[in-house]
């Protein structure tokens, strides 16, 4: 780190303080534009990040720390195919973590807008879905079962032109 | 060994374990090398062989449902880990229930997460909940139904559209099948589920060339939305135009295996005749097709006018190739494409395209038609 002017406070929503070179802040989207907008002076004190924790924000500037030399990440399209095989290894050990450190993650890196941590993290929890039947899907992410009969109903109702496209093939 | 214990195995299964990432029958990922299981049954009539495990996606390939429902799930995940990592299973973090799960995500991020989930992984999603069964519904998520399975084709078809809620149908614009095969009364219940289909894609379909005739007479009834519709490379599509022998060969010689027509309003008996109504349809691909020497209109039908864009797939289609194609038939006459209306006659509009490209205006009257009303100019699609 070339010296202090170089280093931006960063604070985190449970109070501490972690000081991260201006380069690896500013892959923060909403970083670089807190930068941009004030004063040297009013950065001093720090960034708050009241929907971070210190954790989090660790691991987030883990992240970034890695990937600061990466290209920015391409624009989304649509008719691209999205690909999920393509996490590389140290993506994919950063993201041996907790569900719950996870899907912290997912919220830091939108909040702050990372647009490639999130896509990563998107990516892995993508894999843990890929494959598995619904109720796997509930136990592993703990989801309640929570349709109602009338939502049965309505599913039911949905697929009434399986009978339409029956009765016309007659 | 202990590790198996925590699988549950159906009765008369016996699972054993080995990491054999060398061998072949696993695969790596980002996670490391595959995981091998390998499951012998009690029954020596048993198909049940080898098996393996990604540890990225917990996926199990195999012969046997027996053996997917006994390894797949979050313990073969967890497993998979464990055997990728080298780690015992305590060391993995536990499931905490207090926590945050991935209900508590802001739908838009849960959206994010979809657009990653191929088909089956947003249905079966969709079925958790009902949270995620308006998440996964998200008519954004399901623009384009693509199917792909080489060995199924009517019931993948039909298996993921009754999955569907009526708002991802309707959202649906396009069908791409690709190498698989459909029969009519697939296309016609996809139709039927996806109104708004403005784009059908049966480029890959593998049954393209025995079902184009029953393809385009459905898209005719059934997609009165369609504006795109690629056949490219069906260029056998041919073989359902009812044709004289010494015509197809004709024909099969002069397919330059490349050719695209773009028509908006090509008929011809037995193939384009079931095309949408031009009015809809904008667009058609379908490559190798050319004007036919010879070729006959159907004397039921009056062609007011057709236009023809040929080029070679590398874009090139120079105008005397193009016309040396077209002017041996007597049926046609080629209009070289400009911008100025034609002096000797206004009712022909003069088109410029690019060099690769030729227009051919025509107009076809049967020597006996059916309808002699002469105040449309509509092109006629009687049935056949």
């Amino acid at each position: 780190m070339s010296g202090d002017h170089d280093m931006v406070k960063l604070i985190s929503s449970d109070g501490h303080t972690i000081e991260v070179p201006e380069d690896i802040v500013r892959k923060s989207q909403t970083l670089q534009n807190t930068l941009d907008d004030l004063a040297k002076d009013q950065l001093e004190n720090g960034i708050p990040l009241a929907n971070v924790t210190h954790a989090i924000l660790t691991k987030v500037v883990e992240w970034c720390t890695h990937h600061k030399d990466d290209p920015p990440p391409p624009e989304d399209d649509d008719a691209r195919t999205r690909r999920t095989d393509d996490i590389t290894p140290w993506d994919a050990d950063f993201c041996k973590v907790e569900q719950t450190v996870l899907f912290e993650l997912i919220l830091a890196a939108n909040y702050l807008d990372i647009k490639g941590l999130l896509d990563l993290c998107c990516k892995t929890v993508a894999n843990m879905i890929k494959g598995k039947s619904p109720e796997q899907i509930r136990q592993t992410f703990n989801i309640k079962n929570d349709f109602t009969p009338e939502e049965e109903e309505q599913v039911r109702k949905e697929n009434e032109w399986c009978e339409e496209a029956g009765s016309t093939g007659k | 060994m202990a590790l198996l214990d925590s699988l549950a195995a159906p009765s008369g299964w016996h699972p054993s374990l080995a990491n054999e990432p060398g061998d072949g029958g696993g695969e790596s990922d980002a996670l490391g090398p595959a995981a091998v299981i390998v499951v012998r049954s009690n029954d020596p009539n048993s198909t049940m062989d080898q098996k393996w495990i990604s540890p990225a996606c917990a996926m199990v390939v195999g012969k046997s449902r027996g053996c997917v429902a006994l390894m797949a799930g979050h313990d073969a995940m967890r497993m998979a880990k464990v055997l990728a990592l080298g780690k015992p299973l305590d060391d993995l973090p536990p499931a905490d229930p207090a926590e945050m799960w991935l209900v508590s995500l802001p739908d838009e991020l849960l959206l994010a997460i979809c657009s990653y989930l191929d088909q089956p992984s947003r249905l079966a999603l969709m079925q958790t909940c009902g949270q995620m069964q308006r998440v996964c519904g998200d008519a954004s998520l399901w623009r384009t139904l693509t199917l792909t399975h080489p060995n199924q084709g009517d019931w993948e078809l039909l298996d993921l559209l009754t999955q569907l809620p009526a708002s991802a149908r309707t959202g649906v614009t396009k069908l791409y099948f690709a190498q698989t095969w459909i029969t009519a009364l697939g296309l016609l219940c996809s139709l039927l589920a996806c109104p708004n289909v403005t784009d059908v894609d049966v480029s890959a379909l593998r049954n393209r060339q025995e079902q184009m005739p029953l393809i385009l007479y459905l898209l005719r009834h059934y997609a009165p939305r369609l504006t795109h519709f690629d056949a490219v490379g069906a260029c056998d599509i041919t073989r359902s135009i009812t044709l004289t022998s010494p015509l197809k060969h004709m024909l099969r010689k002069r397919l330059t295996g490349g050719w695209e027509l773009v028509s908006t309003g090509m008929l011809h008996p037995g193939t384009f005749a079931f095309l949408p109504s031009p009015t809809a349809l904008r667009l058609v691909y379908i490559k190798a097709i050319e004007p036919m020497p010879g070729m006959h209109m159907h004397p039921r039908w009056r062609v007011d006018r057709v236009i023809l864009r040929l080029s070679d797939p590398y874009g090139r289609a120079p105008a005397a190739y193009a016309q040396s194609i077209i002017l041996p038939s007597k049926m046609w006459e080629v209009v070289v494409p400009t911008v100025e209306a034609d002096a000797n006659d206004p009712t022909r509009t003069r088109i410029t395209w690019s060099e690769s490209s030729i227009v051919v205006s025509s107009t076809f009257v049967s020597a006996d038609p059916v309808d002699t009303d002469e105040s449309t100019s509509s092109p006629r699609y009687n049935a056949m």
